[in-house]
């Protein structure tokens, strides 16, 4: 590992960051500090770090939202294409470098596929005839062809992701930069983006990947920059990080499944059945009065018991938050049960089958309620009957510390950073202590440290006898935590086995192409 | 979770190809006939004209109805307190027989009062289905792109696509937000005036900073697609005014012309008058 740029450097300079020191308002440390880099033309630069150290902030200085939409204070200097980024407008600066965000959602702008691709040729004024075999070349080269006469509201999160990349490569700036592109996707998919990554290269693309996972991209990186603390403290090329891994550990960056140190699986004591769901079938109400309705869950059947992490795992789009939504009573299914304690759980509002199962959305800020952390973490004092006792009020305190959350106590939840917000939405479960917990992708957007420090918390709750059913990508969480695993494929269940004998099934069903053949069919149950 | 709003339907029908301001200018005439006209012929007269075309559109009256079901169910109680509050008219009936010596009927049910709420819905339902026709027939990038050819700049335009982009948006985050609350063991669906109440006061800041960081993030996504970099900007699909517009825009000012000279100078000035 050197402090030195990689190997074999390559001579254009597109980016130039000089002395780049930057503070939000408000905030009394810097973001990103003493920062020195120069990006070149045709490399593919791997970005990474802990959650927090300003990846995202530095990706925001070097397309110009910084300092020109967010206020601070900004030093130095960031030229692109021999630039300063302070003297043009971030418009101008648009034909130079590219940011993809990470929320495919929040970036489309129009209703259509075709009108996505276009929308910013036209703002720059290309002629339609322009416009029309660029929108080819950008739909080709993002495997998004496909697409091209869909609605966005019908796209799967995979199919979002492609045509937001279609949509910015169409401008062919020099320079694209995306934020966690595969955060939010199944490995299928994320290798789908990947090899678009690699084709955009192949054609000469300068990539910055911004990414806590960055093993998947080492292999067609030339060259990785770690992060921690806002500044910038190892370049390498990816042959000299995985010769020398080490220090990627103790920034919280996963390199391959196997960095994670411990794997323990929940070898509970496996009492009792709490949760039985017999034939469980349910269809979304069709969006369009054209689209087929496919069952999004289709005739599930399995029991869940006490002491047990299991991993819920499927393709975008598979059904594993409609199952979450199901087990929950939040959707009433067409046909079959779900049985807590051999009740019915339709028998109850869900607001008291709050007290027996915690649900864990994808963003916290969809369920935090209250105006300070404390009240936060204390809510079901309120509304699930518990008494405000000194035992609940030591219990509150206890969880507050055990997630770094004491401190903010008086605070309101919304200043809390992301990764915060997601410890407290846990914090405030884990209260009443339910019998069941639902987590719905609880680790997206949070580094090895942060998964490691949730993960022991949800450990001791299933070691108490807690049933833990957790919707992941991430086969690595499931292989070291979880003791068994369910796969859902297109609404069914096509994996209920211990988890390591459950990963291997489906290593073989990808490498037959069982899974790929059926791929498309998955696709199409989401429009 | 799933949407339950109206949007842009995509079809290839007849009203889909129209030009989105000559759908525009017959929208804004209905509302004004609505508005003004109080009569019940004109008003089935339109409501039929616009269940032809919602089929016409090629968009089920089934689907339609069905999504508009809720703003027709507030239509049909502010009809219900028209009938049961017009006191004018010949009384067929009271709701309320008298109850004892001097005590009742009450809430007469009169011929004005049946009249009222009759072309009250009929005036409203036909707003709203006018709307909703609109709506579903015209995409909202033709339309911001029709704008910009009566000199309206494409900036305004882009608010009406972004409102239409960001409803279902909204609409799917206020479910999920609501579910969260009842996953939380907040009994919002207690009781309908504290369960909605509590419904309000446990959306409003969750709603917020997640519109507030989908906006942000949307601005990024625009700005870092040059939205804003010219004056004016190109369109890949400029919607062309044809002589079918030009027929429907001309028969429609004719009509509500007629319609609207036959109320003031023969219905109703005369009336006024004399």
């Amino acid at each position: 590992m050197s402090s030195s740029n990689a190997s074999s450097p390559i001579p254009i300079p597109l980016i130039r960051i000089s002395n780049l020191t930057y503070t939000y308002e408000g905030s009394d440390k810097p973001a990103v500090r003493n920062i020195n880099l120069a990006l070149h033309q045709g490399e593919f630069t791997i970005l990474g770090g802990p959650s927090g150290c300003g990846k995202s902030t530095l990706a925001r200085c070097l397309t110009g939202f910084i300092p020109h939409e967010y206020p601070g204070t900004f030093q130095g200097t960031i030229t692109i294409r021999d630039q300063d980024t302070r003297a043009l407008a971030i418009r101008e600066l648009a034909q130079s470098a590219s940011l993809i965000q990470q929320d495919p959602d929040s970036q489309l702008v129009t209703l259509n596929v075709t009108n996505e691709v276009a929308f910013g040729l036209e703002n720059f004024q290309h002629s339609p005839a322009t416009i029309e075999p660029r929108i080819q070349w950008a739909l080709r080269a993002a495997n998004a062809e496909n697409l091209r006469s869909r609605n966005t509201h019908t796209l799967s999160g995979g199919e979002k992701q492609k045509v937001i990349i279609a949509s910015f490569i169409a401008l062919q700036s020099p320079i694209l930069i995306l934020d966690e592109p595969t955060a939010r996707l199944d490995p299928h998919t994320a290798t789908e983006v990947l090899k678009t990554l690699q084709k955009l290269h192949n054609q000469g693309a300068t990539i910055l990947v911004i990414e806590h996972r960055i093993q998947p991209f080492l292999s067609s990186a030339s060259r990785v920059l770690l992060m921690n603390e806002g500044t910038i403290i190892y370049d390498c090329s990816p042959t000299q990080l995985s010769a020398n891994p080490a220090p990627l550990n103790d920034l919280g960056v996963y390199l391959q499944p196997s960095t994670y140190s411990e794997t323990i699986q929940a070898k509970s004591k496996i009492e009792q059945e709490t949760l039985r769901i017999q034939g469980l079938t349910f269809t979304y109400p069709r969006i369009e009065e054209h689209n087929s309705p496919r069952p999004t869950l289709g005739n599930l059947s399995f029991s869940l018991h006490s002491g047990e992490i299991i991993a819920l795992m499927g393709p975008n789009g598979s059904g594993k938050s409609t199952l979450l939504l199901q087990l929950m009573g939040l959707l009433t299914p067409d046909a079959g049960t779900v049985h807590l304690n051999q009740q019915n759980i339709h028998d109850q509002p869900v607001s008291q089958l709050a007290r027996q199962i915690g649900f864990i959305f994808q963003n916290p800020l969809h369920q935090i309620f209250a105006h300070t952390v404390k009240e936060e973490v204390l809510l079901a004092t309120k509304h699930l009957g518990l008494s405000e006792s000194s035992e609940i009020k030591l219990r509150a305190e206890q969880l507050m510390r055990s997630f770094g959350l004491l401190k903010y106590q008086d605070q309101s939840p919304y200043a809390l950073s992301l990764g915060e917000q997601r410890r407290l939405t846990i914090a405030s479960i884990l209260l009443h202590k339910p019998q069941v917990l639902l987590f719905d992708e609880p680790f997206i957007g949070q580094d090895y440290r942060n998964v490691q420090r949730l993960m022991g918390v949800i450990r001791s709750e299933a070691a108490q006898g807690t049933t833990v059913l957790l919707a992941t990508h991430d086969a690595a969480i499931a292989e070291t935590y979880c003791s068994r695993l369910l796969f859902l494929f297109d609404g069914r269940l096509l994996i209920d086995a211990p988890v390591k004998q459950g990963l291997e099934h489906l290593t073989i069903l990808y490498q037959t192409r069982v899974l790929d053949e059926q791929g498309s069919l998955g696709v199409e149950a989401e429009e | 979770m799933r949407t339950s709003s109206f949007g842009y339907l995509q079809r290839k029908s007849f009203v889909h190809r129209l030009n989105p301001l000559t759908k525009f200018t017959v929208l804004i005439l209905i509302v004004i006939l609505a508005v003004t006209l109080v009569s019940d012929i004109i008003a089935l007269c339109i409501f039929s004209f616009l269940l032809l075309g919602f089929i016409g559109a090629g968009i089920s009256l089934r689907y339609a109805f069905g999504r508009l079901r809720r703003l027709l169910t507030l239509i049909l109680l502010i009809a219900l307190v028209q009938l049961l509050f017009t006191p004018y008219g010949a009384v067929l009936f009271y709701l309320i027989p008298p109850l004892a010596p001097g005590f009742g009927p009450f809430l007469p049910i009169t011929t004005v009062g049946i009249s009222n709420a009759f072309n009250l819905a009929f005036r409203l339902i036909n707003i709203v289905l006018a709307s909703a026709l609109f709506v579903a027939s015209t995409d909202p990038s033709r339309f911001a792109a029709a704008l910009t050819s009566i000199r309206i700049p494409y900036r305004y335009g882009y608010t009406l696509v972004l409102a239409l982009r960001l409803v279902p948006l909204f609409d799917e985050e206020s479910n999920t937000v609501q579910s969260a609350q009842r996953a939380r063991g907040i009994p919002v669906d207690q009781g309908v005036i504290r369960g909605f109440l509590r419904r309000i006061r446990y959306t409003f800041m969750p709603m917020l900073f997640s519109a507030l960081g989908r906006v942000d993030s949307l601005t990024l996504a625009m700005d870092g697609r040059g939205f804003g970099y010219a004056p004016t900007r190109t369109f890949l699909v400029f919607p062309k005014f044809t002589p079918t517009d030009w027929l429907i825009v001309i028969a429609s000012v004719l009509l509500t012309g007629f319609f609207l000279w036959n109320f003031l100078f023969v219905t109703a000035l005369p009336h006024i008058i004399g």
